[in-house]
């Protein structure tokens, strides 16, 4: 269920290279090609883009990890180059995906807050009992 | 717009912020006609324009939710002085150790700054002025402002120099023994926040601003 529609934002970001001029990923039919190839284990897919010998398949997943953690994208050969020992920090945010990926970042759920200006929680719910963080992260 | 339908202001007003409509409110309580004129961005019907520039910006500072953008698309900071209605950003107010901090070039934090050390707050230009955020400074006069010669031996304008209470003494407890624009500002910002409690010895003050934060969205 995802009435947000937050998925369209996501593939946007990972389908396209936006700089210098928006076109589409080469790297991003290779993910999918590993994601579609087993579709009853999405882990073990997961595990296998992650783990995968070509580092352009991996970093892009590391990319869209973040991307569902924090709303922001963080271009892949950004995080390639920033991976080496002494690496400085922090690592710089390409941008925002959406102002939606932002609000609807995992990251406020594991923290069981939301941003500001922005919140789920619906008037009244103060009189019950905050969630247990396994209710998020589970 | 509604500049024509005053057409014979009494006072002109230049800036919409605290300082301005805290004069317009008193002017117009005493019938006079008043005009504010304001350079910046006028109010939005809502405030998801506002909200949408803030969820985007990177930096997640005082002043993103506002225009103008002082960030281009490349992600370079701009010269505010170069823009309609330019003002500072935090992010280029300290002190000089990245890409875009540097608060002793006008051209970065466009405040001119010859101190040691950085002034790092910053201000709104749009209707609303500087009300628009609070950034945690929300300068708030004690009686020892107003006894900076008979206590510290410096002044600077000479207006306020009668003591108005002194350390040693009882503290007055009620408000009108405080200078009137002490109380003015204290009761005009109480509309949106509770007077809080400032507890003074010397010169060491404390206050709690969580509170204010608390009360105040953006």
């Amino acid at each position: 269920m995802d009435p947000i529609q937050i998925k369209r934002d996501y593939f946007n970001a990972a389908k396209f290279i936006e700089k210098p001029s928006r076109k589409p990923n080469p790297i991003f039919p290779k993910l999918m090609d590993i994601i579609r190839g087993d579709p009853t284990n999405p882990v073990a897919a997961a595990a296998k883009v992650m783990n995968n010998p070509d580092t352009a398949v991996m970093y892009l997943g590391r990319s869209i990890i973040l991307a569902w953690y924090l709303g922001v994208w963080y271009d892949p050969d950004v995080l390639k180059r920033y991976n080496t020992p002494n690496q400085p920090s922090p690592v710089p945010v390409d941008r925002v995906i959406s102002a939606a990926a932002y609000t609807q970042g995992w990251t406020w759920r594991v923290a069981q807050a939301h941003p500001m200006g922005y919140s789920e929680l619906r008037y009244g719910y103060w009189a019950q009992d905050a969630l247990p963080l396994s209710d998020y992260i589970a | 717009m509604c500049a024509e339908r005053i057409r014979d202001p009494d006072v002109v007003i230049v800036g919409s912020g605290i300082a301005g409509a805290l004069i317009a409110k008193a002017l117009a309580t005493g019938g006079r006609k008043v005009l504010i004129l304001e350079a910046g961005e006028a109010l939005p019907p809502d405030i998801n324009s506002y909200m949408n520039r803030f969820l985007m910006a990177k930096s997640k500072v005082p002043e993103s939710p506002y225009l103008p953008e002082l960030f281009n698309a490349k992600g370079d900071l701009t010269d505010p002085s170069t823009m309609n209605v330019g003002r500072p950003t935090v992010l280029s107010l300290g002190p000089k150790d990245s890409k875009f901090n540097d608060f002793q070039n006008p051209k970065m934090s466009y405040l001119v700054q010859h101190g040691p050390l950085a002034f790092g707050s910053t201000y709104e230009r749009v209707n609303g002025g500087t009300s628009r955020h609070w950034l945690g400074t929300s300068l708030r006069f004690v009686p020892a402002d107003f006894e900076m010669k008979s206590r510290y031996g410096r002044l600077s304008t000479g207006r306020s120099n009668t003591p108005i209470w002194r350390s040693g003494t009882a503290r007055p407890r009620r408000r009108s023994a405080y200078p009137p624009m002490w109380r003015i500002r204290n009761i005009s910002i109480s509309d949106s926040a509770p007077i809080i409690p400032i507890r003074c010895r010397g010169l060491r003050c404390r206050r709690s601003t969580w509170r204010w934060k608390r009360r105040c969205p953006v």
